[in-house]
């Protein structure tokens, strides 16, 4: 097999030591007939325009100007139609947990002391460092602390995606081809949806592009500046999100397939580099090992129980099943092709997709930085489309009836995308009527409980089951309990909540619907899953009051719930002495009127405090029978009870201390 | 990964219209395979191989056996109606959803339907409403249980029968024919007078307080097992909640009505040994 570079020509002298495989895609010279074209001719259209930028031609100048001129005026349009998509009307709906997690943390990074009590500056789970994060700071900075700034930087990561998306494509394949990719990846629902997110995949993909342009540079201009960059590139991905790592096995494949060998000086160049840019993660690690190695182990141990075709519906769902589709054709067209400039793009594609799906984690956004490459191999196929011009015409109807209709209705979902609407009034009207040291707890995958830190400054507990370490207010970190079996832990269901709402930690229960159970109630009713009716039954044992509901268009999205008792059911003690009972009580409604009450004859009323304990005595009925009982009764009543009351006469003992409740 | 390999490869055009003519048929041939989600296996039987078969004559199949098991998401129904018979080991009642589970060690021709995580025993189940109607048989007789053959997707996917809707008690080794005299059975003409007072229309989200009292010949009567069901317009259970009277014969109960606005109707089923009731109540969530 014989693979001869395009760019031939303007390579310079190997090296010594040097190992260099040439791509040839055409056939074996024969003596006769006429040598067929090479590939790059086979794979470019004769227009001058479409010449790859690497080959520069001096005959074709003078042409290719008012097209460069038209092309650049294209690129402006796409990236301004990109753009326009990615932050208009940003702040729509407010933070979901994630999002309030990394803005949180970017508004530590830029001085905001109030919120060290919330947010450290480490990731809990094994993805990320801390680069967007501090980005962001410096927007914060700049524009003070809002949820626009945070999402303002991904979507602006996301906007500058489109340019070097264009600028590889220009490089593998011809400005039609930079067009076309620039223009899927400017109106991909899917980018657009996640670039609106603060969350760290636009960064990240931008990285990820970024270190592909310069590999791909490096591969057609042979300068090593290219592969430094790609380095640094790397370096900052990683420090975006660990799985930019994966960069480094695409390199290492990259130069297996084509038989390329780097000599020892630019290895060690370009390691040099990527350890210098990777340096603060290092120091990172390095200062605070242990909790590293802590979080990083438990949180790999994280599992979605989703099928395989999981990533299939994701984008499906997002990007419609036309684009899909067309995606598709993209990925068979390069299979098909078999051409060195779609290498470097299937490999990219591969090794991220490839890594997802074997991944037992999985989660809507990590597909992202795939995407690129999913429209540099679209727009190679699509550019290659019929010249005959009725044929082509009807292509190019097809092709564009496809984009819309995935474009159209799922653009107009990731621009009104209203999953976590509700959560940030939610939490507005707690920072507005809440006392400051109230806390909060609402249902969470992990992270939801941060909305209401950011935004309310409170207390924030999560209620559900996930294997993700928990920040408590203050900043101490509680890990999940390994569980038999290897199942979600419960502990926020069944160990932790009981706990903070009985200390008084908890005072405010806020549930949530998102979107989709709002969308269909027919099939989606409010409480679907185990954990929201475990939460609804939290509610109600301990006398959640309704104290707001937030309203979205008309429908509740949020209710905001305050405790009334520290405890499922009250309970009492007693003690009997001189002819006095002497009771002690907890887990009344706070502030509530209790009736006691001894076999039918009330015998005091008291009021519970704002904790809902008693304390009342009084003397031992006349003709008190072991058998007959006190029953303490609250205004909800909610009762506690004991018996065993006999008459003075008996002195009797002290009275039980166990509580019993009939 | 190899390129070219000593040949031409000219795509064009029309390979292209092809590829993709191909790719839409492939792709949504996938989808409609890998994405939708088939149903269970089922059928009135059930499959020979995972699930025992149906004794016709007892009682009727269900057409929809799931339609009163609170929380019915748990479970995977294998075969909507189900015939086994074996050894009660255990009857007890579950006093978190009020349901009556008996565990069974089933006769040689069903314990291959068993799984792993089984154990050897079978896992029956009584729903609140269909208790007053089934015969309850004691540990340590012989009994055939009519019902759903599920996985128990809480229990680690244990083979079960959920819900039972008929019991029918045989003497077995040990055991005496008076014992299996249904105890629920005997007393299944005595009523309890059983009012319930619950709010008519709640806001969305708002607390559903209900009140009951239960009384048996015209006096208090405590420990009796009540369940609570919200059903929506179309029948469907929406919220559960299972509770008992205390020394007073009362019983407070606090539902939330995390609902999507409309019409609903609060089920109560009451039973104690010796009699029984069920009562219901009209509910209106409403948006403000």
């Amino acid at each position: 097999m014989r693979l001869r570079h395009r760019g031939t020509r303007d390579r310079p002298a190997d090296p010594p030591g040097t190992l260099r495989l040439e791509l040839d895609l055409t056939d074996p010279v024969p003596p006769t007939p006429p040598t067929p074209p090479p590939a790059a001719v086979l794979d470019s259209p004769p227009d001058a325009a479409d010449q790859p930028t690497a080959v520069p031609s001096g005959r074709h100048l003078g042409r290719r100007r008012p097209a460069q001129v038209l092309s650049w005026a294209a690129l402006a349009v796409i990236v301004g139609a990109g753009g326009l998509l990615r932050f208009w009307n940003l702040d729509r709906v407010g933070f979901r947990g994630d999002e309030a997690v990394y803005a949180g943390q970017a508004a530590v990074l830029s001085g905001v002391e109030d919120l060290q009590r919330w947010f450290i500056l480490m990731s809990r789970g094994n993805s990320n460092f801390l680069l967007y994060q501090r980005v962001v700071s410096v927007a914060y900075r700049l524009f003070g602390v809002s949820d626009v700034g945070a999402r303002g930087v991904a979507a602006a990561f996301s906007t500058a995606t489109i340019v070097v998306v264009f600028a590889i494509a220009r490089t593998l394949y011809t400005r039609r081809a930079a067009l076309i990719a620039a223009a899927l990846l400017a109106l991909s629902s899917y980018s657009v949806g996640l670039a609106r997110l603060a969350l760290l995949d636009a960064t990240l993909t931008f990285l990820v592009t970024c270190a592909m342009l310069c590999l791909a540079r490096w591969d057609r201009t042979e300068r090593p500046g290219w592969l430094y960059g790609f380095g640094a590139c790397v370096a900052l991905a990683i420090q975006a999100k660990i799985v930019g790592v994966l960069l480094l096995p695409i390199l290492a494949t990259y130069l297996l397939v084509t038989r390329r060998r780097l000599p020892a000086r630019m290895v060690g160049l370009l390691a040099v580099t990527f350890l210098v840019c990777l340096s603060p993660v290092l120091l990172d690690v390095a200062a605070n090992a242990r909790e590293f190695g802590d979080f990083l182990s438990r949180s790999s141990q994280r599992v979605s129980h989703v099928p395989w075709t999981y990533y299939p519906a994701v984008l499906a769902g997002r990007e419609g099943s036309a684009v899909v589709v067309l995606w598709a054709v993209g990925i068979v067209a390069a299979l098909v092709r078999r051409s060195r400039a779609d290498a470097l793009p299937g490999l990219w594609l591969g090794v991220f997709v490839g890594f997802y799906q074997l991944y037992p984690l999985k989660a809507f956004n990590y597909l992202l930085p795939s995407v690129p490459a999913l429209c540099l191999l679209t727009a190679r196929a699509v550019e290659r489309l019929p010249r005959p011009s009725v044929l082509r015409v009807a292509a190019t109807a097809v092709v564009v009836v496809l984009v819309a209709a995935g474009v159209v209705t799922h653009q107009w979902r990731a621009l009104h995308d209203d999953s976590y609407a509700g959560l940030e009034e939610a939490s507005r009207w707690l920072a507005a009527n809440s006392p400051p040291g109230s806390g909060a707890m609402t249902l969470s995958h992990g992270s939801a409980q941060y909305v209401f830190a950011f935004y309310a400054h409170r207390d924030a507990y999560p209620f559900g089951r996930f294997r993700l370490a928990t920040v408590l207010p203050g900043g101490k970190i509680v890990h999940a309990l390994p569980s038999p079996r290897g199942v979600t832990p419960r502990d926020w269901v069944a160990l932790w909540p009981p706990r903070l709402l009985e200390k008084g930690t908890v005072n405010y229960l806020v549930y949530y619907a998102t979107s989709t159970t709002i969308d269909d109630p027919e099939e989606d009713p409010l409480v679907n899953t185990s954990t929201q009716q475990k939460f609804r039954d939290l509610i109600a044992r301990y006398g959640g009051q309704l104290v707001h509901t937030v309203y979205v268009n008309h429908e509740g999205r949020a209710w905001i719930y305050r405790a009334t008792r520290l405890r499922k059911k009250p309970v009492v003690t007693h003690k009997v002495s001189g002819g006095v009972v002497r009771v002690r009580g907890w887990g009344f409604t706070m502030n509530s009127t209790v009736k006691v009450v001894y076999h039918g004859r009330r015998v005091a009323v008291l009021r519970a405090d704002d904790r809902g304990s008693l304390r009342v005595r009084f003397r031992v009925p006349a003709r008190a029978q072991p058998d007959y009982y006190v029953v303490l009764t609250d205004s909800e009543s909610n009762y506690a009870s004991f018996s065993g009351l006999s008459t003075p006469r008996a002195k009797s003992k002290e009275g039980g201390r166990q509580p019993r409740t009939p | 990964m190899r390129f070219g390999h000593r040949r031409v490869v000219r795509v064009e055009g029309r390979h292209v219209l092809a590829l993709a003519g191909a790719t839409l048929v492939a792709a949504s041939t996938a989808m409609a395979l890998g994405l939708v989600q088939r149903p269970p296996a089922e059928n009135a039987t059930g499959p020979a191989a995972i699930a025992p078969p149906w004794q016709t004559g007892a009682v009727l199949c269900r057409d929809d056996p799931m339609a009163y098991v609170p929380h019915p998401t748990r479970f995977v129904v294998l075969a909507r109606c189900s015939t086994v018979s074996g050894i009660v080991k255990q009857v007890r009642r579950d006093p978190v959803d009020g349901e009556l589970n008996m565990l069974v060690a089933l006769d040689q021709p069903y314990s291959r339907f068993l799984l792993y995580g089984n154990q050897g025993l079978l896992r029956t189940a009584v729903v609140p409403r269909d208790i007053p109607k089934v015969a309850v048989p004691k540990a340590g007789q012989h009994a055939t249980f009519y019902g759903s053959w599920v996985l128990d997707r809480n229990q680690h996917n244990q083979a079960a029968m959920h819900p039972v809707w008929k019991v029918q008690t045989s003497s077995a080794a040990g055991v005496t024919a008076r014992s299996a005299v249904p105890a629920t059975a005997q007393g299944a003409a005595r009523k309890l007078r059983v009012d319930l007072e619950a709010p008519t229309s709640v806001p969305i989200g708002g607390a559903i307080d209900v009140l009951v009292r239960v009384e048996g010949a015209r006096r208090p009567l405590p420990e009796v097992n009540l369940f609570f069901e919200i059903r929506d317009e179309a029948g469907r259970g929406v919220q559960w909640k299972a509770a008992a009277t205390n020394a007073l014969g009362l019983a407070r109960v606090t539902l939330v009505a995390l609902e999507h606005p409309g019409s609903f109707r609060l089920w109560l089923y009451a039973d104690r040994q010796g009699g029984s009731a069920v009562v219901s109540s009209p509910i209106t969530v409403r948006r403000r």
